[in-house]
């Protein structure tokens, strides 16, 4: 293996390729280490899917449609094998996340990326953006191999083989706002924030985003789901940053923590105009950084305009979480996010875990600090060892104490 | 039966050099309201952060026809008026009518092109009168210099230093994070700055991507002017050719 800075892996996580390789050799070591849980021998299964789908990027525009469903087993128990909110709920753990997803067959299909019209009428297109399990039966053409497939953002894709027939045998039944979109002129960032807006969870805006069902009709395209995921969050985070223009700040200062799956995020809201910096610390002999002596630090800014230092799918799904309940409050604030990454964190199971932790940390009741400061300091002396803080400090000039001036600082009359 | 409110007529012989002014704007902030009064069109705007604050200003004689007889407020999203600005042509000329409801827009050249937005309520930041500092230098300087000093400076980091330290120099520098600089040194008698006062030494920093807003402004304008203190904020003058200028008002790094 080409020696690579474990630097650079912290910051591209297996999916911005910055080493150059095409494939991520961390990835890659995964998909040999894990073996799937489940052995099918059979080139058929039956059984719900929770609903759960997946467009892989490899080979794009000749792209591989994944369906999936855990065989045998009844719709509820079905549903828990795509839940990331449950799974936050009730903290379970990665090994059995990886047994969930591991214990589902995918069937695989090779779609051309921009027609994605001929899945319309497939059902199981509509099955994959129901909101109940829908029950259904595959057929491989060769039993399925057993590894998994991780990409980072996305969840992990069980043992897969290529689909010979995907039979949908119960009825998919679609939110009616979705409903109508799919067939509506809408472009895919307006359609977006409406299933938002009507309730429909983030999952399955993606599923439906990925899967060439919104937008206008000449413009869609089958979209590989981590893209999607990314393009989802940005777009609604757009549109909640959009709705919150000329609210008042919040007029304390908060810190809200949480930790789930060997990550632990401390995230500050202080008075301001909506300025992120995100600062992601991970430790050594951890997932991207088994190489390395010392942690890795590295950070986002993003100003109130929504414009980011850089891109990060883990930044995305956070922001998205805090600028929710901002909106929800009607109130704009500057805020830190703080993640530490634990060596616990063996495998990386999409980016799900860190909006929906951050979710949960922001329906906690928060510590309030008066000064900035203190909250930053005692964020930063929570952090497991003296040079994660060094590392911290080092990526980020806010942490340091560098504060943005602003002209109100010079002239206060001004509003 | 009350009469009807009488729209607001104006337009502008250049839609490109319009479009360069929308462009800096739409760095900075998403919605503007342009305010008509029969003096002139004045558009005032801050960025949500509030680092940086921008003042427009054409005088009707800057316009070919100016028919605004009591004051209108034209409230608009600036991606928007941008996108379409963007698919002007040089040479066209830019109309615009205002009504309380309406804005509409043409672009005069072979073809006329025609939009209507509403017209949006938009919150204008209050800005008091007078500015309660002083600028203790004021250089001025080609536009053109300025962008490539600009450009120059955002090779290695992401704030500029200006330095004034005697009567004859001006120093505009680069600051990279690791201690390593760019550096280029403008001097009155070397003919490349064209107006110089410097009151005392100054010294002060500034974040290059918000200098980099309103660049576009360079290619309206043929001279910066420069004014600052130590620590303090910054304020750049455009003057047009065809009178009117604009005032970018931005606040000090300070690490």
């Amino acid at each position: 293996m080409p020696r690579i800075p474990p630097e650079l892996c912290a910051r591209c996580k297996g999916y911005k390729r910055l080493c150059g390789l095409p494939t991520c050799p961390i990835l890659e070591r995964f998909r040999s280490q894990l073996r799937a849980t489940l052995k099918v021998d059979a080139t058929t299964a039956e059984g719900y899917t929770p609903p759960s789908a997946l467009v892989g990027e490899h080979d794009y525009p000749r792209v591989s449609v994944y369906y999936m469903l855990p065989p045998g087993e009844g719709a509820e128990e079905a549903r828990y094998h795509d839940a990331p909110s449950l799974w936050v709920e009730r903290r379970e753990s990665l090994h059995n996340i990886i047994r969930l997803r591991s214990s589902m067959v995918a069937a695989r299909l090779r779609v051309d990326a921009r027609s994605p019209q001929s899945l319309y009428d497939k059902e199981f297109l509509y099955a994959s953006v129901s909101v109940a399990p829908v029950d259904s039966e595959v057929e491989l053409a060769r039993p399925p191999t057993p590894r998994l497939i991780f990409d980072g953002i996305s969840k992990p894709v069980g043992p897969s083989g290529p689909a010979r027939r995907i039979r949908v045998t119960g009825n998919p039944r679609l939110h009616p706002r979705l409903e109508k979109l799919v067939w509506d002129e809408a472009t895919a960032s307006t359609a977006i924030v409406e299933l938002y807006r009507s309730g429909v969870d983030v999952y399955t805006i993606h599923r439906a985003l990925s899967l060439g069902m919104l937008g206008r009709p000449r413009n869609r395209r089958l979209v590989p789901t981590r893209w999607a995921i990314t393009a989802v969050d940005d777009t609604i985070s757009r549109w909640l940053r959009s709705a919150l223009r000329d609210r008042p700040s919040i007029d304390t200062i908060e810190v809200y923590r949480a930790e789930y799956l060997g990550n632990r995020f401390t995230i500050i809201l202080y008075p301001g105009s909506g300025w992120f910096e995100w600062v992601e610390v991970w430790h050594p002999a951890g997932l991207w950084t088994r190489r390395a002596r010392e942690p890795s630090a590295w950070r986002v800014a993003e100003d109130p305009l929504g414009r980011a230092t850089d891109v990060d799918g883990g930044f995305s799904a956070a922001r998205l979480a805090v600028l929710e309940s901002l909106y929800r409050r009607g109130r704009v604030a500057d805020v830190i996010i703080l993640r530490e990454i634990t060596p616990s964190y063996y495998a990386p199971v999409g980016n799900w875990h860190i909006r929906e932790t951050v979710r949960r940390a922001l329906a906690g009741s928060p510590v309030r600090f008066d000064d900035l400061n203190d909250a930053v300091g005692e964020a930063l002396a929570s952090l497991e060892t003296p040079e994660a803080q060094r590392a911290a400090l080092k990526a980020s000039p806010l942490l340091r104490g560098v504060r943005r001036s602003r002209l109100t600082d010079y002239w206060p009359e001004l509003g | 039966m009350p009469a009807e409110t009488m729209a607001a007529k104006i337009s502008y012989p250049d839609a490109k050099a319009f479009q360069n002014i929308v462009e800096a704007l739409s760095k900075i902030i998403d919605e503007v309201s342009l305010k008509l009064t029969p003096e002139g069109a004045r558009i005032r705007a801050m960025d949500p952060a509030k680092i940086a604050l921008i003042d427009i200003w054409l005088p009707s004689s800057a316009f070919l026809e100016y028919s605004v007889e009591e004051e209108v407020t034209a409230g608009f999203n600036v991606a928007g008026l941008l996108k379409l600005l963007r698919r002007g042509r040089r040479g066209d000329r830019l109309d615009l009518e205002v009504t309380p409801e309406k804005i509409t827009v043409r672009m005069v050249g072979d073809v006329v092109k025609k939009y209507v937005f509403n017209n949006l309520e938009v919150l204008e930041p209050e800005i008091p009168g007078e500015l309660p500092f002083t600028f203790k230098v004021s250089a001025t300087i080609l536009a053109d210099l300025f962008k490539e000093a600009v450009k120059d400076a955002e090779t290695v980091g992401e704030t500029m230093e200006l330095e004034a330290p005697d009567e004859n120099t001006l120093y505009i520098r680069g600051v990279g994070a690791e201690g390593g600089g760019v550096e280029a040194r403008l001097t009155v008698e070397a003919g490349q700055i064209i107006e110089y006062r410097v009151e005392e030494p100054c010294k002060s920093r500034y974040s290059i991507d918000y200098l980099k807003y309103v660049l576009s402004l360079t290619k309206v304008a043929d001279t910066a002017i420069l004014e600052f203190s130590s620590n303090s904020p910054l304020r750049l003058r455009f003057t047009m050719p065809s009178e009117g200028r604009v005032d970018y008002l931005l606040a000090p790094k300070i690490e």
